[in-house]
């Protein structure tokens, strides 16, 4: 594995990414970055440029549901504001379900670029194999499939 | 539990099932159709597990179908085919797909491609220059938010009373560019958004326009009913609902998610995530999917305005006008009626990277293709070869009237774009005399055409399995994508 908390893997039509984290919040701000290098490669170098922030708020059934749903709200402000997101603040993130609600939910400030272009037109985050685990190692991992 | 060859039990030549009694949690058969060198292909992927997975939904009728052009997709394989009870029932936004009505429009021109021969590299330019990809900046037609609605509800014929087309265009699209049960209140502010400056925009992926010529006629009649003849120079356009369609699957996946145990529903993979029919969840995304459809069928229709605009710019009024031959929707659920048991009824089919293909006297088709039957549109890989087939009555038993719905990947756009360089395939494409007008070299380096089945294979199985019949073979001169 290396650093960067994500790796590229095959899919026939698709495209599918692993994500790793030493924690949930960890593997959450990595897969965000996977979904960041598939909508533009260079993102990440640019980030010196002026940077654009947004609030998301996230409740959902479980941990992995919450993910995916994470990243697809995160997508969607990406497409509607032509801004790749790199990087998350997480201000709450429970991952117990409430006792009112019986959900697990997070609240982020997102940061990211706008960009004249995107490289993949990503169009959704699909719950298809996604499974948030812990590894023999104690590392939380999952795989994410990009439906583009 | 792996599949595996042995678990099919092949009913003919073009026909695989895999036994009910295969898993469990089946509630039907599943049938591939393909030929034995095809099936090989399918197994190399999970399609076929995916298959017995939607075997498993409430309410499938007969069969759980997959389309020779099959591939791993996630939920659904692509090229598969489930007809619910509308009744006992679920309707799966996953069993359509993020690209709602992603489909195919083919044009056809007047004129044989060799008296244009000089004006097709202007004519590429022209086309590429007038549709956007729309991953940058926005399409050049952005409706407010009144006019939005009205497309949204109305599809390809609100484009048309807006100027963006002729009075009889809509005849020639599947469900005449519109569906009715369209509830544009159902979608999502989110998806208006990201909708909001995308008409009339490519997208990027498998999305492409072709300027094709006719290679080869193989049925003289159905190609005289479409208008079709020899050496003939016609354009395809394949493109979908952008980012509206994805946002209305997402939200409403989601929604479904939640809405599943309320139910009683337990699925092998949350991509299946569905709702009864008639439940105010399913009824509300088959409104919503409805509106998508409808922006889908809008899109392509203003794609055809400017690209009749750049025909007329490039070659004048002499070269005469181009007619729609049809539009065919790839992924998208219809209320349609089959016989089951001996009884008709109404299904809700879904279809996810396969086509619709009704035979000859279907109430649905214009006068002029009555009497041989529906135009069935399949886009080749780039630059390979494209066919259109005719739907026949057959397929309303063996498939709920569906055919395939082009090449099928086999292998991963990661893969592709390790083997081939952009560049190289443009070349490549080039020096078979393949005008190319591309935004991103690594966008065509993923649509490199060894990275799919062959399709003359494909629509080899989909003809000797009698669910469409070949008609004319197309061939590109120019290829355009974003």
């Amino acid at each position: 594995m290396t650093d960067q908390g994500f790796e590229i893997l095959e899919h026939t039509a698709d495209l599918r990414i692993k994500a790793w984290g030493k924690t949930k919040e960890e593997l959450f701000k990595n897969a965000l970055r996977g979904m960041a290098y598939v909508q533009k490669e260079e993102a990440r170098i640019k980030k010196q440029e002026s940077r654009i922030t947004k609030k998301v708020q996230v409740k959902s059934t479980d941990m992995t549901a919450l993910l995916i749903d994470f990243l697809s709200e995160v997508l969607t402000q990406s497409q509607i504001n032509r801004v790749v997101f790199f990087d998350a603040n997480f201000k709450a993130f429970s991952d117990t379900p409430s006792a009112d609600s019986g959900q697990v939910e997070l609240e982020a400030e997102i940061e990211g670029i706008k960009v004249d272009e995107f490289d993949e037109d990503i169009k959704a985050v699909t719950y298809h194999e996604a499974e948030v685990k812990q590894n023999p190692e104690g590392v939380y991992e999952t795989k994410i499939v990009f439906d583009i | 539990m792996n599949i595996t060859k042995n678990d099919l039990k092949k009913i003919n030549d073009f026909v695989w099932e895999i036994p009910k009694s295969f898993r469990a949690d089946m509630r039907a058969p599943a049938r591939i159709f393909a030929t034995e060198k095809l099936l090989e292909e399918i197994f190399r992927d999970r399609s076929m597990e995916q298959l017995v997975n939607v075997a498993t939904l409430p309410g499938i009728q007969k069969h759980a179908l997959v389309m020779p052009d099959a591939h791993e997709g996630y939920g659904f394989p692509i090229g598969g085919v489930a007809a619910m009870d509308l009744d006992e029932g679920v309707i799966s936004p996953g069993g359509i797909g993020y690209d709602i009505n992603c489909g195919v429009r083919l044009l056809r021109s007047p004129v044989k491609w060799f008296e244009v021969e000089d004006k097709l590299e202007e004519l590429a330019t022209e086309i590429y220059h007038a549709v956007p990809s729309g991953l940058g900046r926005g399409g050049r037609l952005v409706f407010d938010k009144n006019k939005f609605d009205l497309m949204l509800g109305g599809g390809a014929g609100y484009l048309v009373e807006e100027g963006f087309g002729k009075e009889n265009d809509v005849l020639h699209l599947e469900a005449q560019g519109n569906l009715s049960q369209a509830d544009p209140s159902l979608v999502s502010n989110e998806a208006k958004r990201r909708g909001k400056d995308q008409l009339g925009t490519l997208g990027s992926g498998n999305h492409f326009l072709e300027v094709q010529r006719v290679d080869e006629i193989f049925e003289e009649t159905a190609a005289k009913a479409f208008g079709l003849f020899k050496d003939q120079l016609v354009i395809l356009i394949h493109t979908g609902s952008r980012g509206l369609g994805h946002q209305i699957a997402t939200d409403y996946i989601r929604l479904m998610m939640s809405a599943m145990p309320k139910y009683g529903i337990v699925l092998p993979d949350r991509e299946l995530a569905c709702a009864p029919f008639r439940s105010p969840e399913g009824q509300k995304y088959f409104a919503a999917m409805c509106a998508g459809a409808n922006f889908a069928w809008a899109n392509r229709q203003t794609i055809t305005h400017w690209i009749r605009e750049s025909w007329r710019k490039v070659l004048g009024d002499l070269s005469g006008e181009l007619e729609i031959v049809y539009d065919v929707a790839h992924n998208i659920a219809k209320i349609e009626r089959y016989k089951i048991d001996g009884k008709e009824k109404e299904l809700c089919v879904h279809r996810k990277g396969a086509t619709r293909a009704f035979g000859a006297g279907n109430s649905e088709l214009p006068d002029d293709y009555k009497g041989v039957g529906q135009p069935v549109l399949i886009p080749g890989s780039m630059g390979t070869a494209s066919y259109v087939l005719v739907g026949t009555n057959e397929s309303a038993g063996l498939s709920f009237s569906t055919s395939c719905h082009g090449a099928g990947r086999r292998m991963s756009r990661h893969g592709a774009k390790k083997i081939w360089r952009g560049s190289d395939l443009k070349k490549q494409l080039e020096a078979q005399g393949i005008i190319v007008r591309a935004g991103s070299m690594s966008g065509l380096a993923e649509e490199a055409p060894l990275a799919y089945k062959d399709v003359e294979e494909v629509v080899g199985a989909v003809h000797g399995a009698g669910l469409a019949k070949k008609v004319a073979r197309l061939k590109p001169l120019a290829v355009i994508k974003g």
